[in-house]
């Protein structure tokens, strides 16, 4: 996030984006970003497995949309990344009945997806 | 679980967002905490467990199986992250494993398929036969403790379940 993006009220901000997504391999936990996509796209990326990102810098409005894709897919609790992570392992929500698998992540202000390499 | 507690995990289960702001800011505090001690331990970590510190991001992969056979205990995974292959650990215990069934309050629990490995403590211990002790949190809201001397890795490409789907591969029968 840039100063000018601290600097700005949560009304000011541009609003999230959603992204495809994807873990990286190894063991930093990273997320890594894709295409920008549209609500339905990702609820229907998440009802088949994939995972997806919630990108932007406001964190209280990044949690709340990736809690309604993840809600739309089904019930859901939520996860942090675990201390070995990486600043692009992100918390997430996901399914709490299993399946679908995968992940809708979200950024906060010190964790942000990488871009797909 | 000393620093990732259940309370903790429940916490983040809020849907007031005032709650979760404060939860973010305790789990970041935790783990700052847990890494700190872990530093001060690492240089001791015995070869296996160094391998498995070091190569591994074991958050949301999938506990296949856990046996255990007297002095060992195995721990079956598919990880969470591409290209999501097979590992074995095998556990050369120095105690009985203890495993606490309701660790995990309901509402942080999952259901279906396989328990995920959500976090690990470790800890050195200095008393008695030494070693190391770990507390694994899983999905299903167990919470196991092992103590042991090490623990030997093994990967495997994933060959059942399959790569990425976690579903069984297509068969051909031939009569």
């Amino acid at each position: 996030m840039g100063k000018k993006d601290k600097g700005m009220q949560p009304a000011e901000r541009p609003p999230p984006t959603i992204h495809e997504a994807e873990l990286a391999s190894g063991a930093s936990g990273a997320v890594e970003h894709g295409a920008e996509i549209d609500l339905a796209s990702a609820v229907a990326r998440r009802q088949a497995g994939s995972d997806v990102v919630v990108r932007g810098a406001d964190l209280r409005a990044n949690r709340a949309l990736a809690r309604s894709i993840e809600g739309a897919v089904g019930p859901c609790v939520r996860s942090d990344p675990h201390d070995k992570a990486g600043p692009a392992a992100l918390p997430h929500f996901q399914p709490s009945q299993r399946p679908p698998e995968g992940h809708t992540f979200y950024e906060t202000e010190n964790r942000k997806a990488r871009r797909k390499r | 679980m000393r620093f990732y507690t259940p309370a903790l995990i429940e916490m983040g289960q809020s849907d007031d967002d005032d709650v979760l702001d404060e939860q973010s800011r305790l789990w970041e505090e935790a783990a700052a905490r847990y890494v700190a001690y872990l530093d001060t331990v690492r240089d001791r970590l015995p070869a296996g467990l160094k391998h498995l510190d070091e190569n591994y991001y074991l958050h949301d992969a999938k506990v296949l199986s856990i046996g255990k056979r007297g002095g060992a205990f195995s721990l079956v995974l598919q990880l969470d992250a591409p290209p999501r292959s097979i590992l074995v650990l095998a556990y050369d215990l120095l105690s009985a494993p203890a495993i606490e069934k309701n660790a995990l309050p309901p509402k942080a629990r999952m259901h279906g398929g396989p328990a995920a490995w959500l976090y690990n403590e470790l800890e050195r211990v200095e008393a008695g036969p030494g070693g190391w002790r770990e507390s694994l949190l899983l999905s299903n809201g167990w919470e196991v403790r092992l103590h042991f001397r090490d623990v030997k890795v093994e990967e495997f490409d994933a060959v059942l379940p399959a790569h990425g789907d976690g579903h069984a591969p297509r068969a051909a029968f031939v009569a």
